[in-house]
């Protein structure tokens, strides 16, 4: 039957993928965006396999096929690391022009705060001579390969709504995030993983919680899966005690062998999709161990991430990264939270705290985008670097703080990008000779969203999903593509 | 709070009476309308162009959301003719032909019906009702008349009619009905989200009166855990959570309010009254407790504290979430599209928002700390929701306290007496002879330089710390006590005597030595101690308190300190005072002037400073006799004894205090009128004209008005004429037992949301609802005892052909359980489900390292206990980390409200099926049950086990195929001792556990069917 009072995607889409998961997702909430990239061929796969996780063929040749979102929780200070500011320097200490203060709201500042330039030296790397502060001595060692954005600008000024803006492109929890649209636009091309993974070092989980990496409205099959340093590296993922391999196989022979006779009776398409699933779990059970089965590898390999198996640590984070799109899994976030360096003692500060943050970071992250390089990854993979917003320009002096620290910035912050068709070697965007605003090619969140997309193959205003009266997409209303980027 | 409603007494009994009021006249059918733009054209435009074509950015410079756009055209020129769809160029385009590509570019093509209406529209002249949009959902229900169906003897109420007529339309047959056990499983699921025991199902099995099956609906909606059933989704909708949400998300007290849910479930509170307590309880006259409770319905909402939040748009934020969350569960709208601008599809203006917003935004808060510290943070009201015990007993230490209090506040006849005696004593005040010191020194190196007068200034850099050491020689017979006087000085802040920046300072020690020999001090009495401070812990030595001075800067002030006993010295003895300074909070606090002298009189004393300050000076003393009181009575032994009893009430209370329960509530702010701004763009700081209170313009008449509060939005919304609220609510109670609700897009009946697959049914249920004194009880009784509900969900593949969806319900339909239920069922079938109701939330172990959030040291202690296995609701719900295995199974984290969670399938729940702590308690409880209540042979264990899970005996084949399981298994565990040992204590035992749990992991066990 066909219901004429519904809009056509639905109808079509009931017709066509009647033993998929979709019937359950229902029908009235969404696939409108889904159906379209579908249209292109990719469906009869679809139809196959009854996996929402299939992959999906994008909307025009994606220059990346992956992405790998190194997320700095916290906000690194952009002024300190990519954006020299010679200016900020010569006036270290004096009162900060009214001009730029004038009705501005800050989360600690009181009163008039003071500039500060930056301690550290900045010079020149590689071919390309980008900028690159003394604190990231391995950053040189890629400069040719990166595009570093100095004009990122944001919306939000706290932490929990920046990051959850960053993910999701609105600043309240709930929404989807970019790892869930691009699984559910394009699927993932590994089966015995899931398709988004996350991955957390640092101090903490990051202030949005599991809300940056949440499906929001999305089914539940497109959410970030954290893989865990501690315990079971996927939840549940592991038999219990007393449940060897061959029991669990027994078991779920039978268990399937039940529930397909279920099946016969009731026509239930839904069985026939949890068989599937219980299948693609018990491959998870090898093949999860395997991917985290780091002290295998090479000691070469070791020396270039500065990796310690069994660790909890960023540069494990990054090789084990390099593993999960190796392995074909569609989007990798890492997160590593500690950078939100306000200076209210030695613990949070610019002098101790965040050469402590470079160092736990920088070797890993320069020796992901060379290992990507050269196993040929780089080309197809989109590597991702940066915090939720910026830095002040100014001392904080929270209290009358000594201790040398930058305030909330969301008006310029340096985010990079390397890989997956970005244009290697080059610093997008002029920010003011204070490093306070931008002067020339703003990049928005939701530019950069679109930019991600389009990398992938998606055009950001075509992914939507319909829930609660309207099509959503990630970057809400806005975003342009930042061709300036692309190679 | 349950009323006894007309609906429930006539369909307790008999399913047939209230027919008679749904034979009245039908209304007369509509004529067929004019098509105007804002119909059918105005929707589709909106929808499927909107996208780019619409606002100050529209593509081609046209906008095709409004008339006055969609006549104007774009760059190309005008895009309708009136009368001539044909030559259009709207219609060219979206049609793809002329050789350009088909609009809308990127996306599907529209419908041709949706195309013939636009063509229609513009063939009929283009013409505009001026505005007025005509949707089903905004025209109140009118009980229709029942439809009149070929089959007969099928129906058993007139949902029945409706559902059949629409069968016969489309050629389908009900389905035949379901056995037994899948009837009363079903219904103990969906009223209770219990399964039955299997001596629950024998007792239903062997009831074989005609109205088994009604009795047992009854006893269901009779159970209090029908509350526990109905809570759940209502949770959902309320966005209840324990914690505030955000980056610290730090606990809340929100049970109160899950409690009241199940409550007003089970008394079967009706809608209207439901409804308007949870919106506005606290503004019912003498609102009881439980009405302030309820309104912890919107006290839900989400709060940043992060550090760095302005608390202004931190509350903006919660109350934009109150007018969302209160539009989307009582009115089905999606009233939130209009915070920034008007609906794009729906007649909602960006005004009516702010409408109730106003509404909302009178509600009270208290303003702690200072803002241009960065400190300033908001707080709504909390109250106490004490038992009866704790009340009687808060009440009774409450009297006690105040007249202790009062006793005290008038001093009796006896202590003015002693009082007058202790003031004349004060002339005759002990002889303190200075001490002429042999040595004195400082520790920390401050210069200690004798004066004139006898005592030693500090000087130099002041330190953190320091102990000062004084000798001297004494040439007296007996030592009574050693006083210490700090006096003030010019050369420090505040004139000191301490060289803290206060002035203050914090002896935290002193110590006294005869001959070397240590003299234990009895007591020490002051002239003055700082309030908070405790001058006695210097015997003791205590660096975190001592005597200190606040407040009595540039004054002397006296500390005698008291040996335990009187002191007998020998000629010429060397007598060592030691002072320490030890405080880590507080450096500086060293004392920087110091005089010291010893007495021999009997019971040495110092005069409280302002005693001693007045002697000599009658007038003086008579002006401060009431200071001079307070004084005296520090050390009058009766007051001191009523100051302690006194002290003890207070402690209790404090402790009762502590352990009564609170609950977040709403207080309106008094004597402000509801007005409040549109916000331009939704921004905040983006101020625009000033509206009054008021319902949607499309949905009321009613101008708004400063006196349209939150109790008049209940009245409002439950007022017989509201469009929405019945049928919002009715077709969420279908969703509840029939999985879908009639209207699918039950958070959205807009114009973008699913019409209604039965309208006339949906109406019908709405009046009838309304008519019933909006009894859910009966609502839901009527649904499950009708013939549409008790159909069996197999599927035919002829129907699978016609209805894949089971729109026209010629089945039952049949769905994964939603997350909680998944976890109680598998535990009660295991036999370790806890049914205690109610109370503080649970920690059920979960796998370690789910909770780590930023500054917030709040950890998951797990339960012990039965609580470690207490229904899924109960379960501590954290909004940044929920429950992983809710979370797997389609839970949401409760930041925002849900109507509808969706239902998934995944890799992750099958896991967590097979190998979550929690299903692996279930599976050895079941398997315990197996063994003990399953019979003496294998395969009726196994029955038995398979009869929890599904409540029906397994087929042959599904028998063998357990037992071969079983086999299997026990051979592989004999062999494997080590591995059994860690499931159960025998190899039989360990095959029996994984038996169950095989059985517990069932999709048959885990459905609804």
């Amino acid at each position: 039957m066909r219901d004429k009072n519904r809009p056509w995607p639905e109808t079509t889409l009931q017709r066509l993928t009647r033993r998929t998961f979709f019937k359950e997702v229902g029908y009235g909430i969404g696939s409108v965006a889904l159906m379209n990239l579908l249209a292109e061929g990719a469906f009869a796969a679809q139809q196959e396999r009854h996996d929402p996780l299939a992959p999906k063929k994008p909307q025009f040749a994606p220059r990346a096929k992956n992405v790998i979102f190194l997320f700095m929780a916290g906000a690194p200070s952009q002024v300190d690391l990519f954006d020299p500011k010679p200016t900020l320097v010569k006036y270290n200490g004096q009162d900060c022009p009214d001009e730029l203060i004038k009705g501005e709201r800050f989360a600690f500042i009181r009163g008039k705060p003071k500039l500060m330039g930056s301690p550290y030296a900045f010079s020149q790397a590689g071919q390309s001579g980008q900028w690159v502060s003394e604190l990231l001595p391995h950053f040189r060692d890629i400069a040719d390969d990166v595009a570093v954005i100095r004009t990122m600008t944001t919306t939000q000024f706290n932490h929990a709504p920046a990051q959850i803006f960053m993910n999701t492109g609105f600043q309240i929890p709930g929404r989807p995030s970019m790892g869930s649209w691009l699984t559910y636009g394009l699927g993932s091309e590994n089966r015995d993983l899931p398709g988004f993974v996350v991955l957390i070092s640092g101090e903490n989980n990051p202030d949005g919680g599991k809300g940056c990496w949440s499906s929001g409205f999305l089914p539940s099959v497109y959410q970030g899966v954290e893989f865990r340093s501690q315990g079971d590296a996927v939840l549940f993922v592991s038999n219990p005690d007393g449940v060897p391999s061959d029991v669990r196989r027994d078991t779920l022979d039978t268990l399937q062998h039940l529930n397909s006779m279920q099946s016969a009776k009731t026509l239930d398409p839904e069985i026939e999709t949890r068989i599937a699933q219980y299948e693609l779990a018990y491959r998870m059970q090898s093949s999860v161990p395997d991917l985290m089965e780091i002290d295998k590898e090479p000691a070469e390999v070791h020396e270039l991430y500065g990796t310690e198996p069994g660790k909890k640590s960023f540069a494990n984070n990054c090789l084990l990264a390099r593993r999960l799109v190796e392995r074909g899994v569609r989007f990798v976030q890492l997160y590593h939270r500690g950078w939100d360096n306000h200076g209210t003692s030695e613990g949070d500060d610019i002098m101790h705290r965040l050469p402590k943050l470079c160092s736990e970071t920088d070797k890993a992250a320069a020796a992901l985008v060379a290992d990507l390089k050269r196993r040929g990854l780089l080309d197809e993979t989109l590597v991702v670097w940066g915090g939720e917003f910026g830095r002040t320009p100014m001392n904080e002096a929270r209290d009358g703080s000594t201790y040398k620290g930058r305030d909330h910035h969301p008006h310029c912050f340096t985010m990079w990008m390397a890989g997956g068709g970005i244009k290697p070697g080059i610093s997008y965007g002029k920010t003011d000779e204070l490093g306070y605003n931008v002067e020339d090619g703003e990049v928005q969140v939701h530019d950069l969203q679109a930019t991600i997309l389009h990398l992938m193959g998606i055009d950001h205003t075509r992914l939507t999903f319909h829930y609660q009266g309207r099509d959503f997409r990630l970057t809400d209303v806005f975003g342009n593509v930042v061709d300036g980027l692309l190679k | 709070m349950a009323r006894h409603r007309l609906l429930s007494a006539f369909f307790a009994g008999c399913g047939l009476l209230p027919f008679a009021l749904a034979l009245a006249p039908q209304e007369p059918g509509h004529a067929k309308q004019q098509l105007f733009f804002e119909d059918a054209p105005r929707i589709a435009l909106n929808a499927h162009c909107g996208v780019c074509h619409s606002g100050s950015t529209a593509k081609a410079g046209l906008d095709l959301t409004t008339l006055a756009g969609v006549m104007k055209g774009g760059r190309s020129g005008k895009v309708v003719v009136p009368g001539n769809a044909q030559d259009s160029l709207l219609i060219v385009r979206l049609e793809g032909r002329g050789g350009k590509e088909q609009m809308p570019l990127g996306f599907r093509p529209l419908a041709p019906e949706k195309i013939k209406a636009i063509r229609d529209w513009i063939d009929g002249g283009c013409k505009s009702n001026g505005g007025v949009v005509s949707h089903w959902a905004y025209v109140p229900p009118k009980l229709p008349a029942l439809p009149v169906t070929k089959q007969k003897g099928w129906t058993r109420n007139p949902i029945d009619a409706f559902v059949l007529a629409k069968l016969e339309a489309n050629g389908l047959k009900p389905s035949h009905e379901a056995t037994k056990e899948t009837l009363a499983r079903r219904l103990y699921l969906d009223l209770t989200g219990l399964p039955p025991s299997p001596s629950e199902m024998d007792a239903y099995l062997r009831d074989k009166s005609p109205k088994a099956y009604e009795a047992l609906v009854d006893r269901l909606l009779a159970s209090p855990h029908y509350g526990e059933r109905m809570a759940r989704p209502w949770l959902d909708l309320a966005r209840y959570a324990d914690s505030d949400g955000y980056e610290k998300d730090l606990n809340r007290t929100a049970w109160k309010y899950r409690d009241w849910v199940i409550d007003a479930f089970n008394q079967n509170m009706p809608y209207d009254e439901f409804t308007t307590e949870q919106l506005a309880g606290d503004m019912l006259p003498n609102a009881t407790i439980e009405q302030q409770v309820a309104t912890g319905f919107n006290r839900n909402a989400m709060f940043n504290s992060e550090g760095g939040v302005d608390p202004g748009e931190a509350q903006f934020n919660v109350v934009i979430d109150r007018v969302n969350t209160t539009s989307t569960v009582f009115m089905g709208s999606t009233l939130q599209c209009a915070r920034c601008h008007d609906h794009k599809y729906d007649p909602f203006t960006q005004k009516d928002f702010y409408k109730l917003y106003a509404v909302f935004d009178n509600t009270a808060f208290d303003k702690v700390g200072d803002y241009k510290k960065g400190q300033e943070q908001w707080y709504e009201p909390v109250i106490e929701v004490p038992t009866p015990e704790q009340a009687r007993r808060r009440s009774q230490l409450e009297a006690q306290i105040a007249k202790a209090e009062s006793a005290l506040k008038e001093p009796d006849a006896e202590t003015l007496r002693a009082f007058d005696a202790w003031l004349k004593d004060a002339g005759q005040a002990t002889v303190w002879s200075v001490v002429k010191p042999s040595q004195v020194t400082s520790a920390a190196g401050q210069a200690l330089t004798e004066q004139s007068d006898g005592s030693y200034l500090a000087s130099g850099k002041a330190p953190a710390n320091d102990v000062y050491t004084i000798e001297w020689t004494s040439n007296r017979a007996n030592l009574t006590g050693v006083r210490i006087e700090v006096l003030p000085d010019p050369s420090f802040p505040n004139r000191g005597p301490g060289r803290a920046s206060s002035g203050n300072f914090i002896l935290t020690k002193a110590e006294l030595a005869s001959n070397g020999a240590d003299v234990p001090i009895g007591s020490v009495a002051t002239s003055f101690t700082q309030q908070g401070y405790d001058a006695g812990r210097v015997i003791p030595g205590d660096a975190a308190n001592g005597w200190a001075i606040f407040n009595a800067y540039g004054q002397a002030s006296e500390m005698a300190v008291i040996p335990a006993k009187a002191l007998s010295l020998p000629p010429m003895a060397r007598l060592r005072l030691v002072l320490r300074f030890d405080s880590q909070q507080w450096p500086e606090h060293v004392i920087g002037r110091f005089r010291v002298s010893e007495s021999d009189q009997a019971e040495p004393r110092v005069l409280p400073n302002m005693l001693r300050q007045a002697l000599g000076d009658p007038a003086k003393i008579e002006a401060n006799r009431p200071a001079l009181l307070v004084e005296f009575e520090k050390s009058y032994a009766p007051t001191k004894e009523a100051m302690s009893k006194l002290a003890a009430a207070s402690q209790e209370l404090a402790a009762l205090r502590a352990a009564i329960p609170t609950a977040m509530v709403l207080k309106e702010r008094p004597g402000d009128t509801i007005a409040g701004n549109v916000h331009i763009r939704g921004e905040w700081l983006q101020k625009g004209e000033t509206v009054a209170g008021g319902p949607p313009a499309v949905l009321s008449p009613k101008p708004p008005t400063s006196s349209f509060n939150r109790l008049e939005l209940a009245k409002w919304l439950v007022s017989k004429d509201n469009p929405l609220t019945a049928r919002v609510e009715v077709n969420r109670l279908w969703e509840t037992v029939f999985g879908k609700g009639l209207v699918e897009t039950s958070e959205d009946f807009g114009s973008q949301g699913s019409p209604p697959t039965h309208p006339e049914l949906l109406d019908w249920l709405s009046v009838t609802f309304m008519n019933s004194g909006w009894d859910m009880k009966a609502m839901v009784r009527l649904m499950v005892t009708s013939a549409t509900y008790r159909q069996g969900s197999d599927a035919t593949p002829a129907l699978l052909e016609k209805d894949p969806q089971n729109q026209l319900l010629a089945r039952a339909p049949r769905y994964r359980m939603e997350a909680e239920a998944v976890r109680d069922n598998m535990l009660a079938i295991g036999g370790v489900l806890s049914l205690k109701l109610g109370g503080p939330s649970v920690y059920p172990s979960q796998p370690p390292a789910i909770w780590d959030t930023p500054y917030n040291g709040q950890r998951w202690m797990t339960s012990d206990g039965q609580d470690r296995y207490r229904r899924g609701l109960y379960t501590f719900w954290k909004r940044s980390a929920p429950y992983p295995a809710f979370l797997a199974m389609d839970a949401t984290s409760r930041e925002t409200c849900t109507v509808r969670r969706i239902r998934s399938n995944t890799p992750l729940q099958a896991l967590a099926l097979l190998n979550d702590e929690v299903a692996m308690d279930a599976a050895k409880g079941l398997a315990k049950r197996m063994a003990s209540e399953g019979g003496k042979t294998t395969a009726a264990r196994i029955a038995f086990g398979f009869r929890c899970c599904t409540g029906r005996r397994p087929n042959s084949a599904e028998a063998k195929l357990l037992s071969a399981l079983y086999d299997k298994l026990l051979a592989r565990y004999v062999a494997d001792k080590t591995a059994a040992g860690k499931l159960a204590e025998t190899a039989e035992g360990a095959a029996t556990v994984m038996v169950a749990n095989t059985l517990l992991n069932m999709d048959e066990t885990i459905s609804r069917s």
